[in-house]
This record gives C-alpha cells, sequence and structure tokens, in this order.
C-alpha cells in the first residue's frame, strides 16, 4: 500500500505543557505566586535567593525549590535563610521539567505558601524550551560573565520576564560594561526590565523585592496567585 | 544538551500519532524547529537518530525545517522578519518589536505513515468444512 501523508500540529513538548498548565492552575487556586530562576552557573542563582528568602521571611510564607544535577550543597545553603528548601536531583538531565516540579510538591500544603521560588539547574541553553507553571521567569547575568551572552543565549533572555544583573559589588573588579549588557539585552528581548543586585552588599534589593510585589500584585490579581488576604510583602 | 530529552519526547508524540491512525510504520517525520526554541537542529537530528537505534523507528527520516524569528512590527502594521535571534527588530524598519509571532515553534507538521501489508490473509482454504 501507498504510504500516506499525515498532516498535524502537535507540540513536541505537549505532555510538559499539559503538567505545566495543570501546575499553574494549581498553584492559582492554592494562591501562591511562582517564580522561576535561570541563568549560567556561577552567576549567583543560590545567593540572591537566599537573600531574597531571608528579607521575605520576616512578612511572607515562601520555599524554594532547587534543582542541582547531583548535590545538595545549594539545598543546604538556601535552608540556612530559615524557610522550607526542597531539592531536586536531576542526575544527568541538564534543565527541570514540569514533571520533576510536580513530583516534588508532595506533601507540601501549597496553600500556606505566599510565594514559591524554583531555582533551575545552571544552564543558559536547556531550560529556555520547558515550562515548569511559573508566574514569573528570571534570568539572571553576573557581572563577572560576558556583557554578550545574551546574545549568545538570546532564547532563555527571550523567554525571561526580567534580567537580574547580579555582582555589581564586582563590576569594576571585573570591567563589567554595563551599557554593553544592557544593550545586549535589549537586542535579544526589547523593553524587558533590568534590575542591578549585589546579594552580598545588599544594593538593589530593595528595587528588586518592590518590583516582585508588583509583579505579585498584578498577576495574582488575575489569577488568584498572591489573591487580597495573602501576605504582603514590606520592603 | 537537552535534545535527546526533546527525541524522547518527539518519539512519543511520533507513536501516539501512529496508534491513532493504524500506521505500521513511518518513513518520514517532519518537525518545525522556531530558531528561538532553544533547539539546535543539528543536535536533535543526532540525539534522534541515536534515541531510535533499533527500534521500529530506526528507518524513519526526520526531516527538520527551521523557522526563522517574525515579530509584529508596529511601524510597518505588519508581521515581518526579524534582523536576526538575537536582534529583535523589524529587518525592514529597524524597529525593536516586543511582539514574537513566530520562531518559538517546537512542533511536529507532517508523517509519512505506512499503512503495513497490502491487504489482511484470506481465509484458509485448506480449512475443512
Amino acid at each position: 500500500m501507498e504510504p500516506r501523508i499525515l498532516q498535524v500540529r502537535t507540540r513536541i513538548l505537549k505532555d510538559n505543557d499539559k503538567v505545566a498548565r495543570d501546575l499553574r492552575r494549581r498553584f492559582d487556586d492554592a494562591g501562591v505566586f511562582v517564580v522561576s530562576l535561570v541563568s549560567s552557573p556561577g552567576a549567583g542563582k543560590t545567593t540572591f535567593l537566599q537573600k531574597t528568602l531571608t528579607l521575605l521571611r520576616p512578612s511572607l510564607r515562601v520555599a524554594a525549590l532547587v534543582g542541582d544535577l547531583a548535590t545538595d550543597n545549594d539545598a543546604k545553603r538556601l535552608q540556612e535563610s530559615g524557610a522550607p528548601v526542597r531539592q531536586i536531583v536531576t542526575g544527568t538531565v541538564c534543565h527541570l521539567e514540569a514533571a520533576m516540579v510536580e513530583r516534588s510538591l508532595d506533601g507540601w500544603a501549597l496553600d500556606e505558601l505566599d510565594i514559591l521560588f524554583i531555582e533551575n539547574v545552571g544552564n543558559l541553553v536547556c531550560p529556555a524550551s520547558y515550562d515548569l507553571g511559573e508566574h514569573l521567569r528570571l534570568v539572571l547575568l553576573s557581572t563577572t560573565e560576558g556583557e554578550d551572552k545574551p546574545l549568545k543565549y538570546p532564547t532563555i533572555f527571550n523567554t525571561a520576564d526580567i534580567a537580574i544583573i547580579t555582582k555589581t559589588d564586582m563590576a569594576a573588579a571585573a570591567e563589567f560594561d554595563r551599557t554593553a549588557a544592557v544593550a545586549a539585552i535589549q537586542s535579544v528581548r526589547p523593553g524587558m526590565e533590568v534590575l542591578e543586585v549585589s546579594a552580598r552588599t545588599g544594593a538593589g534589593m530593595d528595587a528588586w523585592l518592590t518590583y516582585l510585589k508588583s509583579r505579585r500584585d498584578v498577576i495574582g490579581e488575575r489569577t488568584g496567585a498572591g489573591r487580597i488576604g495573602a501576605g504582603q510583602i514590606t520592603t | 544538551m537537552h535534545e535527546l530529552s526533546v527525541a524522547m519526547s518527539l518519539i512519543d508524540v511520533i507513536t501516539e500519532e501512529m496508534i491513532r491512525n493504524h500506521a505500521a510504520g513511518a518513513l518520514s517525520v517532519t518537525v518545525e524547529i522556531g530558531a528561538l526554541s532553544g533547539v539546535v537542529p543539528e543536535a536533535l537530528q543526532t540525539a534522534f537518530t541515536i534515541a531510535t537505534r533499533g527500534t521500529e523507528l530506526a528507518d524513519t527520516t526526520l526531516r527538520i525545517d527551521v523557522v526563522k524569528v517574525a515579530v509584529r512590527c508596529n511601524a510597518c502594521q505588519a508581521v515581518r522578519e526579524a534582523v536576526s535571534q538575537s536582534d529583535i527588530r523589524c529587518a525592514v524598519c529597524g524597529t525593536a518589536s516586543t511582539d514574537v509571532v513566530r520562531g518559538r515553534e517546537l512542533d511536529v507538521v507532517a508523517m509519512e505513515i505506512d499503512d503495513g501489508t497490502p491487504n489482511p490473509p484470506g481465509p484458509d482454504t485448506h480449512s475443512e468444512g
């Protein structure tokens, strides 16, 4: 019999997309605002998140999931903030997928949380293709990396909602060209908001928490995540 | 390298379509990969070859169509190709755009399937009765 041609239009990652959609609905129903972080290895995700959790803890119920290839070092560091932290060991997988997030939530009472952070595996390529059900995706770029990183990894910058330049306390030593970095970000994602922080000195953290609060209010009002009555962020 | 994960998902999609269409085999599969999808076509090709080795899809040809980034340009009031995947401006007038309309695809768009043996075996002529 002659072969026949089937015309289809099916997302290759449709299974991941479905789990991510279900997760987002679950987060919305529980009123938890979910923020994911992506960056290259060593850009300072864990330090930034540790500081963020510590600053938010007095007034908000925060928690974190952290993806790591092999160790639980990052999870231990984040636990120092006092927030509940769970580790997702991905083994040889270089990115988080929605199903991994779903499995790691087992037994967690999401409605007792205000904000859940998901720290992806340090990698600027692979995490870009996978929706995790998050409401907000941050991409971090440190002053010790090349300013042209966004041009080399356009997908991850284009799929993120905000870029955060980290380690600003080291900018002078690294001869970081701020103008070039911001121009590269604007080239791959025109109009993207850029914040600059040093988790070590605390510089810029107020502006970041203000941004986080405003996004939580805007998105939460639409979806139910961060609804009125849930904790308020004080900066 | 997440192309192996993507290849495994692709195999799942192909297998589902084959079952749905009662296909015995797939001669070829065509996928669209956007320039902003995060997937490298050559790496996906290699991953697909490795992942299908020794399976019923071992001889299936994977055709990859790369989709260039296109944006809605407010200045031109039209959908235009972008300068490149790392320069999201209208290639015609140079205006930056926040509205990417093509280039994120990661889709199966066509399959060439084989319906298997031409005819079911006829009734056994040697049977009694």
